[in-house]
């Protein structure tokens, strides 16, 4: 019974130390070589290497939240649930931001680009719209 | 292994575990602010001078300034000849200039032929940012009183307060007949979206509306709906006209600048778009973006307004609004000389001895259809741009009116 609690323990540290991992900048893991190692992404990831973002951010910094512990819990449920998607040959044909996403996308365009909105302040708030509404395709197409 | 050690060994790695993690989170945190500035300053609550909010505002100031540069006022009677033949017997035919917007709307007023002043300080209500503090003081009595009694009292033109909140800066709604409008709806216009107020803010004024023939105050005549047809309907139930042709003998109404009704449920307005989007785009000054304050076509700022969005360059852009007014104009055109043809035919028909009483009638409220239907497309801004679809479908039935009214009066008349 101890001996399979200490098993547990050491597995949720573990798994625990592995969810933080796409926070580590040196593996790349929230980079387009990594993302874009799938099929799914090939139309995003070839658009986003021409576009002036791929110079300054990874797919990690604007689709992740910033936080340590939101970020990489964020990223280790989407990219889960993304690896079953493409396991399971259920990718959908037109590939959708949820609302939770858009959430986390707007934080990032503030993220950076807060000053230049600082006298507008964040357009999606009390049911505005988001940054990428109208502009959808200054980073990736689709 | 030995459990002491693993507990002793716990005692250590779980504090310093808490506190890396705490110290991560903090720094993680304290970098994933996003800056937003609130308001710099305070304005008085009623403060109508835009140019003092000017001193918390400069770039905001600078583009409100530049909407001087617009200097033409040219009449709508040049590019549309056949308004001038509908409106026959009432004011507007006096004259019809386009104004030149918001920072000239008192001089351009004041300008106005005394034959459309006949409403009195109704005339005004949208003119000045002093009007909200004229109707909280005079009450109900504000709409009775005379053009010349309230122009003396006022001196600001459309500014800050007629949409913004001084303290938060928040759009709000300052004219009596928008809220009533959305009251009767059973909107609660404490509810309302930052989205839904980059449109409704504008809609304070850029709307159609009548003056009670009692109380002359301005009334928004939405009770049935936003549309050409729905409006119609409610005027058609309250049997309500603004004035009886001379020549056709039929009782009229009036549509005004129905631009945020036109733009309700078009395509524009589906994808989730407000006013603000495309006639107060971002622009950037110097290291900040703001809501530019020079309201103009979106045409003039084309690389602001329109290609935020849509990637296909400003030639192929241009030429796709193009097209769409010029179609609309030139089908507004055959609806034009249509209702002419029908005010002509019911001047000889009434002219006509023993003419059937009966068919006249009904062609009189052809008329009335076709002249509201072409009416409402013709003195909206925009060419069609606003709703295209829903445009040339309005002149459609304008058309469509027109012949009936032209057939059923030469059928009073026995006529072929």
């Amino acid at each position: 019974m101890k001996n399979k609690l200490q098993w547990l323990g050491l597995l949720v540290v573990l798994g625990f130390a592995l969810m933080l991992t796409p926070k580590i900048p040196a593996l790349g893991l929230t980079e387009a070589s990594f993302c874009g190692r799938c099929h799914a992404m090939d139309l995003q990831v070839s658009t986003y290497l021409h576009s002036p973002h791929a110079n300054a951010a990874t797919c990690g910094d604007c689709h992740d939240p910033h936080g340590l512990i939101t970020g990489s819990a964020f990223a280790a449920f989407t990219g889960a649930r993304d690896v079953y998607r493409v396991v399971t040959n259920t990718i959908p044909a037109e590939i959708r931001a949820t609302d939770l996403s858009k959430k986390v996308l707007q934080n990032n365009c503030l993220r950076c680009h807060g000053d230049i909105m600082a006298e507008i302040g964040d357009t999606s708030h009390n049911g505005g719209s988001y940054c990428f509404h109208c502009h959808q395709e200054i980073v990736h197409q689709r | 292994m030995n459990s002491n050690r693993i507990k002793k060994g716990l005692l250590i790695a779980v504090p310093v575990v808490v506190v890396i993690l705490a110290v991560c989170i903090l720094f993680f945190n304290r970098h994933n602010e996003v800056t937003v500035e609130g308001p710099i300053g305070q304005i008085a609550d009623n403060e109508t001078d835009s140019s003092v909010w000017a001193q918390f505002y400069p770039a905001h100031w600078d583009s409100y300034q530049a909407n001087y540069d617009n200097t033409e006022n040219p009449s709508h009677f040049e590019a549309k000849p056949y308004l001038q033949v509908m409106y026959a017997g009432f004011g507007f035919a006096k004259e019809y200039n386009e104004p030149r917007g918001h920072v000239y709307s008192l001089e351009d007023v004041i300008a106005v032929d005394p034959a459309r002043k006949k409403a009195g300080a109704s005339c005004i209500t949208c003119k000045s940012t002093q009007v909200p503090g004229l109707i909280e003081k005079y009450g109900e009595q504000y709409y009775l009183m005379s053009f010349d009694d309230i122009i003396d009292e006022v001196n600001q033109p459309i500014g800050c307060l007629d949409c913004h909140d001084p303290k938060t800066m928040n759009l709000r709604l300052t004219r009596p007949a928008l809220i009533q409008a959305l009251e009767r709806q059973g909107k609660d216009i404490d509810k309302l979206t930052h989205q839904e107020l980059r449109s409704l803010v504008c809609a304070q004024c850029h709307v159609t509306y009548y003056f009670a023939p009692d109380t002359k105050e301005i009334v928004f005549p939405w009770d049935k709906g936003l549309k050409a047809d729905q409006i119609l309907a409610y005027y058609d139930e309250k049997e309500f006209s603004e004035w009886v042709h001379p020549d056709a003998g039929t009782g009229l109404v009036k549509p005004r600048h129905a631009e945020y009704e036109t733009f309700m449920d078009s395509t524009h307005q589906s994808a989730g778009l407000a006013c603000a989007d495309c006639h107060m785009p971002y622009v950037k000054v110097g290291n900040k973006k703001i809501s530019s304050h020079t309201w103009q076509s979106p045409l003039n700022n084309i690389e602001e307004s329109c290609t935020t969005c849509h990637r296909n360059g400003t030639d192929w852009l241009i030429n796709r609004v193009k097209t769409i007014q010029n179609q609309v104009k030139q089908v507004q055109d055959l609806a034009g000389n249509a209702v002419v043809a029908a005010i002509n035919e019911l001047k000889i028909s009434r002219e006509a001895p023993g003419a059937d009483q009966a068919k006249l009638e009904e062609a009189m409220y052809q008329h009335r259809k076709a002249q509201w239907y072409l009416d409402y497309v013709a003195v909206t801004n925009g060419y069609g741009f606003h709703n295209p679809t829903e445009t040339l479908n309005n002149l459609g039935i304008a058309i469509d009116s027109a012949h009936k009214s032209v057939q059923l009066a030469r059928e009073a008349r026995g006529a072929q």
